[in-house]
């Protein structure tokens, strides 16, 4: 019996099924949680490092209002969320959620010295201790979404050593891209980072699909609706043109011509950078599809 | 402590719906909802034409996925390997539904709660509610009917050989093309037709183990 014939009406049987839950109706919110997560560490992690207060103010806003407030919104039982916490040992939800939590008491601890009227407290934001800890939590934060995603056997696109890279490298690239948005001053100083990140984010997005695209036939499903499928507009033009070819040809220019980097050219580089990590990351959730039910072994004694 | 599990054969199944129907009915499951299903199509074309009919459910693996991901542990997997989901520790998040290879969760919304939209439920509705109370925005599925199964057998009952004792869809099967019983019983009724039939599961290629095998040899 030929699997590839034609099976009507319930393709759900023997073709690749979408996945839906993470990306349809409510779980449109858990797409928006990881990516504010992601980039909202992302930006906290880049300010720490240049010492940049307002840029980890804001990425810990980012985090804490949009990230965890949108992951709130997206579960079926919110008042109960404190539960999730409950299975550290086993689940990477669980992980993610006690070391996000931690990130926002720590970072908002961190913070606190230089905000007015709590300048009493007797430690400094940049003693080594928060940078040490901030900067492996952020780690966390930032890869958190894409790891719960690669340890998910059944939906092969996602079950991918690359994934927590991809994610940790675009958290780091948009976060300081969102540094920049907020810091004319000190652009210089990110301009040489977000050269290397813009090229590794590159190369990490080729070869995570280069890696789909010889992996499992659903992963190569999932890669095929991507570049020539029902999702090639979105990839095309989200990713491929705005995620990585603007921001690319932009740091280009500016490596090239440092007196004519305008900050009109800068400012279309960040909005191209998050909303090309926001493309990024709906193509993956999307394109993402289950083995059929019933395989060709199953049908061989029919 | 026995390992239950079943069997279907796929040889004897006519497609009748009858254990989809009994199922809904004996969870009161709220519309759109199913526990068990019959998956029903055809390959080809005139005239060499195949029709397949597939019955499924939740395989209550030996290695549940859905277990590990659950964050809250409203999944947890009893000793007797059925898996089942605690409505009043699930968050819903459907980590457990995304996890499995078999998509056999479904996220319960609440959007569709009444089969008479605008009209309130009816009793037998209420009814069913306070039986298996199910709570918006959860993750709801199959428990192999875990409840008649522990009342059968403090009542000294056999599961997969007294009806009483035995799920709904087992018992509602016309044709007994459903069997069920002890996975760990070399000499049980399930075990010796995986033997024998050289039954067989879903996608053993995700080393889940499902409980739940399927005879498609004659």
């Amino acid at each position: 019996m030929e699997v590839a014939m034609e099976m009507k009406p319930y393709f759900w049987m023997i073709d690749y099924t979408p996945q839906r839950g993470w990306i349809e109706g409510k779980g449109l919110w858990l797409w928006l949680a990881f990516f504010f997560s992601e980039i909202g560490a992302g930006l906290y992690m880049v300010s720490l490092f240049l010492g940049f207060w307002l840029g980890g103010a804001i990425g810990w806003i980012i985090c804490a209002l949009l990230g965890s407030g949108l992951h709130l919104i997206y579960l079926g039982k919110p008042l109960r969320a404190w539960r999730s916490i409950m299975r550290p040992g086993t689940s990477e939800l669980s992980r993610g959620i006690i070391l996000m939590v931690l990130f926002l008491v720590l970072g908002a601890l961190q913070l606190a010295p230089g905000v007015k009227g709590f300048q009493f407290l007797p430690w400094l934001g940049d003693a080594l201790f928060f940078k040490v800890v901030l900067s492996v939590l952020g780690f966390f934060v930032i890869t958190h979404g894409f790891m719960t995603l690669s340890v998910i056997r059944a939906v092969p696109f996602w079950n991918s050593a690359a994934m927590p890279i991809l994610s940790l490298v675009s958290g780091i690239w948009v976060g300081a891209q969102i540094a920049i948005g907020f810091s004319s001053g000190i652009q210089t100083v990110f301009e040489g980072t977000g050269r290397w990140l813009i090229f590794s984010y590159a190369l990490l997005v080729l070869f995570y699909l280069w890696n789909a695209g010889h992996g499992t036939p659903a992963s190569r499903k999932s890669y095929e609706l991507l570049s020539k499928g029902e999702l090639a507009p979105y990839f095309y033009i989200g990713v491929v043109l705005i995620a990585l070819l603007i921001p690319l040809i932009i740091t280009v220019y500016v490596y090239a011509r440092p007196d004519g980097a305008t900050m009109k050219l800068i400012y279309a580089r960040v909005i191209c950078a998050v909303i090309g990590d926001l493309a990024l990351r709906y193509c993956i959730f999307k394109a993402a599809r289950y083995m059929p039910l019933i395989n060709s072994n199953m049908l061989n004694g029919l | 402590m026995p390992r239950w599990g079943m069997v279907i054969n796929l040889h004897t199944c006519i497609g009748c719906y009858n254990c989809m129907i009994s199922c809904k009915q004996e969870h009161f499951l709220p519309p759109g909802i199913f526990f068990s299903r019959v998956l029903v199509g055809e390959m080809g074309t005139y005239p060499s034409v195949l029709k397949l009919v597939y019955p499924v459910l939740c395989n209550h693996c030996e290695e549940p996925p859905c277990v590990d991901v659950c964050p809250t542990g409203a999944t947890t997997k009893r000793e007797d390997g059925i898996v089942e989901v605690d409505p009043e520790v699930c968050i819903g998040c459907q980590s457990c539904l995304i996890v499995c290879p078999y998509q056999q969760r479904s996220y319960l919304s609440g959007d569709h709660d009444e089969y008479f939209t605008g009209q309130g439920l009816t009793p037998y509705e209420e009814m069913g509610r306070e039986l298996y109370p199910m709570e918006k925005g959860t993750v709801v599925k199959c428990n192999f009917c875990a409840e008649i199964i522990d009342t059968g057998l403090k009542r000294g009952l056999v599961p997969g050989v007294d009806r009483e004792a035995t799920p709904a869809c087992v018992n509602a099967c016309p044709v007994h093309a459903r069997h069920f019983g002890d996975l760990d019983d070399p000499e049980s009724n399930v075990s010796k037709l995986i033997r024998d039939k050289k039954a067989s599961p879903l996608h053993l290629e995700y080393g889940t183990k499902p409980s739940v095998y399927y005879i498609t040899t004659g």
